[in-house]
């Protein structure tokens, strides 16, 4: 009787052990197919519903849909599949959107539309000398002109760390100048934290620098709420001078958000070329043939609502001229120092 | 771990259970620490429409249980670690997911149906807790993903005690015995009702949760869902306890999780398999 029972217990346990992993199998989803059609149409259906830029910049996605779907065929190649995925993704006309194959990446090239506007030898040859200084990720000198000193900072990514400290010895080494020209021309970008460490340094109250909304649903046009974005005074980091940013299409993601940032502090002149935009935060993901992708987001607009995502304009618009750059001349830098002296 | 399993195995032979008409654990005050491996599978359309899954190592169980007489009041964790892959991965382009995995339950059940060496049946109100952290540096900002469920809900469990008695034999002529044994079947599913559940909302970009609070919390209402089984979450785990003299007993245990929660778009699913082997002490030691 015993047995009989510890058998039937057994046996139903043994079933619904059966059944669980049966419901498993039925609930959980296969993968999609890994054909070219499959992996475009994975990436043209997550891009569609999740590019934040479509309205903003008038893309005709249904139609990119008709043109490079005819491309697709089921005996091309990976490269050949790369490519037509590649280019379909460059219709987006976004710095941060790649595909990322093993043999290759994607990209579209944001800053192909102005000249360079930046010379670091020249620089370093005719205005700061080589013997300047480096505290953490930031190369700094004193520039004299007519009885006048202006600190000059140069930082060439967000992506490098700013400390307290070094900001700390850079700007007790830079108290007794008239101005200060922060550099951060081809400054592809990096970590957004990295603005704020460096840009509450010009922070004199407590300012509205951006604000910032993130896609919540598959519609070109859902949005989550707008949350806005503050930098804070610290009295014990403060520059109070007048303060010039140079800027060119080379500041990117990062740099174009702080120089959109800097936009609120009074005492900040940007000076030089339109930036190269890149407001949007990448997300990425993945085919179902394992390669990645990334595209924005999330949009970043000034505090009055401006979408900037092409790039934020000079408060002051200058290039550098070719003939000027083999004088040994920066006319972007000249100027910033022009505005300085004033 | 290993020391404390000699000392309270050795400890056995002093105190022994002599009872015949074995119905299940005793009362008293369990602390159950045991380890084993689990494989994983997990789909967050967030990110991938891959199925990623793999073996997961180590997997800890540590849990706490009161026994009375009429109530069990049940304490399990469960921690996994693993690298996960989906089925393209390859040796020359790698995207593992890094998963990590903890289920949380405290329960209290009443028993409803006892009888001396039969089956006993307990129910009530369950407190289920899942943490699932993904991580893959693939994906860039949106490398790191999460869910977090909270669950309100009921437990059932069900307690099929044997009373192996000695016996001797004779094979071929030469006489073997078989010691005494009390062994017990257990199978417990847990099932929350009540569900709140934290994820990233649609865009999944969670770094500036770590670069500016002002852009992000994790409890921003975006982020939050709550149902009525939704999300769907159920837990079943099948155990078989064999006890020892000195009122501890060795378990080995199998469970089986499955998650699933789909709002319309990043949909996620996450089915959790794991074999522990765990030894259960019980630290009141007054006598039965």
């Amino acid at each position: 009787m015993k047995l009989r029972r510890t058998t039937y217990l057994l046996l139903f346990l043994l079933s619904a052990f059966f059944i669980m992993m049966s419901c498993e199998k039925v609930l959980m989803e296969k993968n999609p197919p890994n054909d070219p059609m499959g992996n475009f149409e994975s990436l043209w259906k997550t891009v569609d519903e999740r590019y934040a830029y479509f309205d903003y910049k008038q893309i005709d996605w249904e139609g990119i849909y008709l043109e490079y779907s005819l491309m697709i065929n089921d005996g091309m190649t990976d490269t050949e599949l790369f490519d037509v995925l590649g280019a379909m993704l460059n219709e987006l006309r976004d710095g941060h959107v790649n595909l990322f194959a093993p043999f290759d990446i994607s990209r579209f090239t944001f800053n192909y539309m102005a000249p360079e506007n930046f010379n670091w030898r020249l620089i370093k040859d005719h205005y700061i000398g080589w013997d300047y200084r480096v505290t953490g990720s930031i190369a700094h000198a004193i520039i004299e002109r007519q009885g006048m000193r202006f600190a000059y900072l140069r930082y060439s990514s967000f992506s490098n760390s700013i400390s307290r400290a070094d900001l700390e010895y850079i700007l007790e080494s830079v108290e007794d100048t008239e101005g200060l020209i922060l550099d951060i021309r081809s400054n592809g970008g990096g970590s957004v934290s990295n603005i704020y460490m460096l840009g509450e340094v010009f922070a004199d109250i407590e300012r509205h620098v951006y604000t910032t909304r993130i896609k919540t649903g598959p519609e070109h046009n859902d949005f989550g709420n707008i949350r806005e974005v503050n930098m804070y005074p610290d009295s014990n980091l403060y520059y109070d001078k007048p303060v010039a940013v140079l800027i060119n299409r080379g500041c990117y993601s990062a740099t174009s958000i702080f120089s959109l940032a800097m936009k609120a502090f009074p005492h900040l002149t940007l000076v030089g070329d339109t930036t190269g935009g890149g407001f949007g935060a990448p997300a990425g993901y993945e085919l179902p043939n394992g390669w990645a992708y990334r595209f924005s987001v999330s949009q970043t607009l000034s505090p009055e609502g401006e979408n900037f995502e092409n790039g934020v304009p000079p408060d002051v618009a200058v290039w550098m001229d070719p003939e000027d750059e083999l004088n040994g001349t920066d006319n972007i830098l000249e100027t910033a120092i022009e505005i300085l002296s004033r | 771990m290993l020391g404390c399993c000699v000392v309270f195995i050795l400890n056995a032979q002093d105190e022994s259970i002599q009872n015949n008409h074995f119905s299940g654990l005793y009362p008293g005050h369990y602390l159950e620490t045991g380890s084993g491996i689990s494989f994983i599978k997990v789909r967050d359309e967030a990110t991938s429409p891959l199925l990623y899954r793999n073996l997961a190592l180590p997997n800890v169980k540590l849990g706490l249980d009161f026994y009375g007489e009429k109530t069990i009041i049940g304490f399990h964790n469960d921690f996994v670690f693993g690298n996960l892959r989906n089925h393209v991965s390859s040796a020359w382009y790698e995207s593992p997911l890094t998963s990590f995995y903890i289920t949380s339950h405290l329960e209290m059940l009443f028993n409803i149906k006892k009888a001396e060496n039969e089956l006993k049946l307990f129910t009530g109100p369950a407190w289920d807790n899942l943490i699932h952290f993904r991580v893959n540096d693939e994906y860039g900002n949106s490398g790191m993903n999460y869910d977090i469920l909270l669950g309100l809900g009921i437990a059932g469990r069900m307690e099929y005690p044997i009373h192996i008695p000695f016996r001797e034999f004779n094979i071929v002529g030469i006489p073997f015995s078989r010691k005494e044994r009390q062994i017990s079947i257990n199978w417990q599913l847990n099932f929350p009702l009540l569900n709140l559940l934290f994820r990233p909302a649609y865009g999944t970009i969670l770094y500036p949760l770590f670069d500016n609070p002002d852009n992000y919390t994790i409890v921003d209402a975006d982020n939050i869902n709550a149902g009525i089984v939704r999300p769907f979450y159920v837990r079943s785990e099948v155990e078989l306890n064999y006890y020892l003299q000195n009122y501890n007993f060795l378990q080995l245990a199998y469970a089986w999780d499955f998650f699933s929660f789909n709002p319309g778009f990043n949909k996620v699913q996450t089915a959790y398999h794991g074999i522990m082997f765990s030894y259960v002490f019980r630290f009141n030691q007054s006598k039965i």
